[in-house]
């Protein structure tokens, strides 16, 4: 206990009051137990995540259902005889560039 | 100060926020648990209201558990919540002006070095849950920044050079806002408990 009617020096002063700080701001602890706590921030968290699953799990299937409408009406505005006639040419003219040049190949061996 | 000093505790924190990220509601209860009460000190020094400074943390670990892959790892994790934090104490405190209304120009710190040895002694002799409650509303009546260099300083126990990375000035600057803040209390507690205010 300090003596009576002496002033304090500032040091003694400032470690008066920092220690008395320190015991106040120490002593801040939420009003509800920790407990309470973590499950409301749980409860939060869950509906947050559940919220979020939702969102991703519509995202895919609006883009997977527009995929498939997107293909289906394309597959209805094909010109089928004009791709098949396509792919033919595409596979039919090697074919028959071989055949010409092996045809003509036989003919130079008979002489 | 929670700092993440060694790799396996940065390793830990690492997988804890990629399960939190996943879901994984455990992990979030750890994180939760380990800053929580820190975290509520800041805010309630920041809000000065209890109900208003729960609901803050709540609303900053969700910030930070929305998008857990956002922290660098720059600086400590609490270091991180607390900017989040600051960032939604601000808003509130906008909101609520008017609730928020602290008379902090009352306040002096003229003479605060000069305290005569009885007015200590007739706070000692005070309860000690009275001379709490009385450094409790004399810390909230004081500015933003002096509250917040008191958090940095006597509540995570930071090192000037760090509490000045923290709020962004110079160390001198840190000493004056604490000096500030000791003498602001001194002169808040006396006329709280209208002791004698002369000098010996």
């Amino acid at each position: 206990m300090p003596e009576s009617h002496k002033t304090l020096q500032s040091q003694t002063t400032g470690d008066w009051i920092g220690l008395q700080i320190h015991r106040a701001v120490q002593a801040i602890a939420p009003p509800q137990p920790e407990g309470v706590a973590v499950e409301r921030m749980l409860t939060a968290y869950r509906r947050h995540y559940r919220f979020y699953r939702l969102k991703r799990v519509f995202g895919f299937s609006c883009i997977s259902g527009s995929g498939i409408a997107v293909a289906i009406t394309s597959w209805a505005d094909i010109e089928w005889a004009e791709l098949i006639q396509t792919l033919f040419e595409w596979f039919s003219r090697p074919l028959a560039l071989k055949f010409t040049q092996s045809f003509a190949a036989f003919m130079d061996l008979l002489g | 100060m929670y700092r993440q000093s060694d790799s396996r505790s940065e390793l830990n924190l690492h997988d804890l926020l990629n399960q939190i990220g996943n879901g994984c509601h455990k992990s979030a209860a750890t994180l939760f648990r380990q800053h929580h009460r820190a975290l509520y000190a800041f805010i309630r020094l920041r809000v000065g209201y209890d109900e208003a400074a729960e609901e803050i943390v709540n609303d900053t670990f969700m910030v930070a558990f929305r998008k857990p892959h956002r922290f660098n790892g720059q600086c400590d994790y609490r270091t991180w919540l607390i900017a989040i934090a600051k960032r939604l104490c601000s808003n509130w405190l906008r909101k609520n002006a008017k609730v928020r209304q602290v008379e902090t120009e009352a306040l002096s710190d003229d003479h605060a070095e000069m305290i005569p040895a009885e007015t200590i002694a007739a706070l000692e002799l005070l309860e000690a849950q009275e001379l709490k409650d009385a450094m409790q509303i004399c810390i909230d009546r004081l500015p933003e920044r002096q509250r917040e260099a008191i958090y940095w300083h006597w509540h995570q126990e930071l090192k000037l050079s760090d509490i000045a990375t923290n709020m962004d000035c110079s160390e001198g600057t840190i000493k004056t806002q604490l000096h500030h803040a000791r003498n602001k209390i001194i002169n808040c507690l006396r006329q709280a408990f209208g002791l004698n205010t002369a000098c010996a």
